[in-house]
């Protein structure tokens, strides 16, 4: 579509706002534009896109100021002034826009004829070597600050959560999950000890525990996401909770291996624009899509897999649609979802070149 | 978000109920027979949960379906719960869910009456471009513009 159009007096802008759905493919929210634009450096990379990008405030703004539409689609006249506004851009849709507000193309674009999508090589590191917590549903962020850290980048990002009944009444389950960032290709280094989170509170907050500990893990080295659940009473929802945050990572390229201490200011209020995570039951519904074969032949058939999921495991994995998922379908499902790390969006990566 | 959820509950009443046929009675007994793996003639929160993920399209409107049950917001839904509003369950369930695009459609609907409506201009806007320097929403003007709103994830 870009390609087609440049030339006719159409400008094309992706808009990088907030991540709205952290975890996929282990990506976590960035904590200010510097690195919000390493996130858009590295969509430009991975798929080799020449649409420029346009990259909101930390705020949300942009997203807010077009009536917050997570995945929106917009076209603005000369004079600034919108004529399409779509929640959910596709391309049919889009180009069908084009062609009445500007014209038809001759000779459209074809996906084959677009560079392909760059697909980083995976990582050697350890995953799915710490087990997932099983938390409950529906949880919503709670309102975090990161103080600025002038000598370490956030290596490992903090995100909170709580039950509704935590933000309705005050008193419920909050959620702490440390991710490592993927920007930065660094992984746990688990011989120098346990990631610990400390909480401190000036009597504001209630808290089952204070101080959490990482789980003991095998592996010298690992990336998964280490997780606490605890019960939380807030009394004053606009007085932070303090949480000190030691971990020790090292680069996978191993020239640097370092322990820092980094500082978040958490409040017992609801923040929309953090995003929320994939429900549980993607992520780990696939995550051992490889381990159901029971009988070792390779291949997938309904009474291997869990009850209850069959028609879901089918209706997405069975591409031929002959009732058996093959071992040519498991690997390309697997390789889809990021080997059962997390939900590819853009799938094969064209879907943003359209 | 909730109102996607009205319009699909109320959406599948109104099928059913201006519609109905024996047919479909039979699709609706044959969609909640599926849905009950164990047989038993009433359906368990986890039998429920596990037919609407396999019907859902996204995990979000699952989620929204639990809210709209959880009447106590105590994060579980108890038998009355689900009880009180069996017949609309086995009815929405019955005429299955809507297909993605019915979704976007009801979506952009919804969207087409938030602000900036069609017409209106953007105002003062400022961002950044891909490098980091500010990008003011006015220079974009001269030329049609199309944003697309997205992020990694």
């Amino acid at each position: 579509m870009y390609r087609d159009y440049r030339d006719k007096d159409v400008q094309f802008f992706y808009v990088y706002k907030a991540v709205e759905h952290p975890e996929i493919n282990n990506f976590v929210s960035p904590l200010d534009i510097e690195e919000r634009l390493k996130h858009i450096a590295h969509a430009k990379d991975r798929f080799q896109t020449e649409i420029p990008w346009i990259c909101d405030t930390m705020d949300n703004k942009v997203e807010n100021a077009f009536g917050g539409a997570p995945n929106g689609g917009f076209i603005l006249d000369p004079d600034g002034k919108v004529v399409r506004k779509r929640f959910w851009a596709n391309p049919q849709t889009l180009r069908s826009d084009l062609e009445e507000l500007i014209g038809k193309v001759e000779n459209i674009t074809k996906v084959e004829d677009l560079p392909t999508a760059f697909t980083p090589e995976p990582r050697k590191i350890a995953s799915g070597v710490v087990p997932r917590l099983q938390l409950p549903g529906r949880m919503r962020p709670l309102d975090i600050e990161h103080v600025p850290d002038d000598d370490n980048p956030f290596f490992a990002k903090l995100r909170v959560e709580g039950t509704p009944r935590l933000f309705n009444t005050g008193k419920g389950k909050l959620y702490f999950g440390v991710y490592l960032d993927p920007l930065y290709k660094v992984h746990w280094n688990n011989r120098a000890g346990k990631v610990k989170l400390e909480l401190k509170t000036e009597g504001n907050v209630i808290l089952e525990q204070q101080t959490l500990t990482g789980a003991e893990v095998k592996e010298d080295a690992d990336v998964d996401p280490r997780q606490f659940l605890i019960e939380a009473t807030f009394k004053d929802q606009s007085a932070p909770l303090i949480a000190l945050l030691t971990y020790t990572v090292c680069d996978d390229a191993e020239t640097f291996c370092i322990e820092v201490t980094q500082e978040y200011h958490i409040y017992g209020r609801s923040n929309t624009n953090l995003g929320t995570r994939p429900g549980i039951f993607l992520n780990e519904m696939f995550a051992n899509v490889r381990d159901m074969d029971t009988n070792g032949d390779g291949d997938l058939t309904t009474d291997e897999l869990p009850l209850g999921k069959v028609s879901m495991y089918v209706g997405h994995m069975d591409y031929n649609a002959n009732n058996v998922i093959e071992k040519s379908e498991i690997d390309r499902f697997c390789k889809m979802f990021n080997n059962g790390r997390g939900v590819s969006k853009f799938n094969d990566g064209r879907r943003g070149q359209e | 978000m909730i109102k996607s959820l009205k319009f699909l509950i109320v959406g599948s009443l109104f099928f059913v109920g201006t519609y109905g046929s024996a047919q479909e009675a039979d699709v609706a007994l044959a969609r909640f027979n599926e849905a009950d793996s164990d047989a038993n003639g009433s359906l368990s929160l986890l039998e429920f949960k596990s037919y609407v993920e396999a019907k859902l399209p996204t995990f979000e409107q699952f989620d929204l379906l639990v809210e709209r049950l959880d009447a106590d917001q105590d994060d579980a839904i108890s038998p009355e719960e689900f009880g009180g509003r069996r017949d609309a369950v086995k009815q929405l369930i019955a005429n299955s869910i809507p297909a993605p695009m019915e979704f976007v459609d009801e979506f952009n609907l919804q969207f087409s009456k938030r602000k900036p409506l069609v017409g209106d201009g953007i105002g003062d806007l400022v961002a950044f471009d891909e490098n980091g320097d500010e990008l003011d929403f006015a220079s974009l003007k001269g030329k049609y513009t199309v944003l697309n709103f997205g992020c990694l994830t």
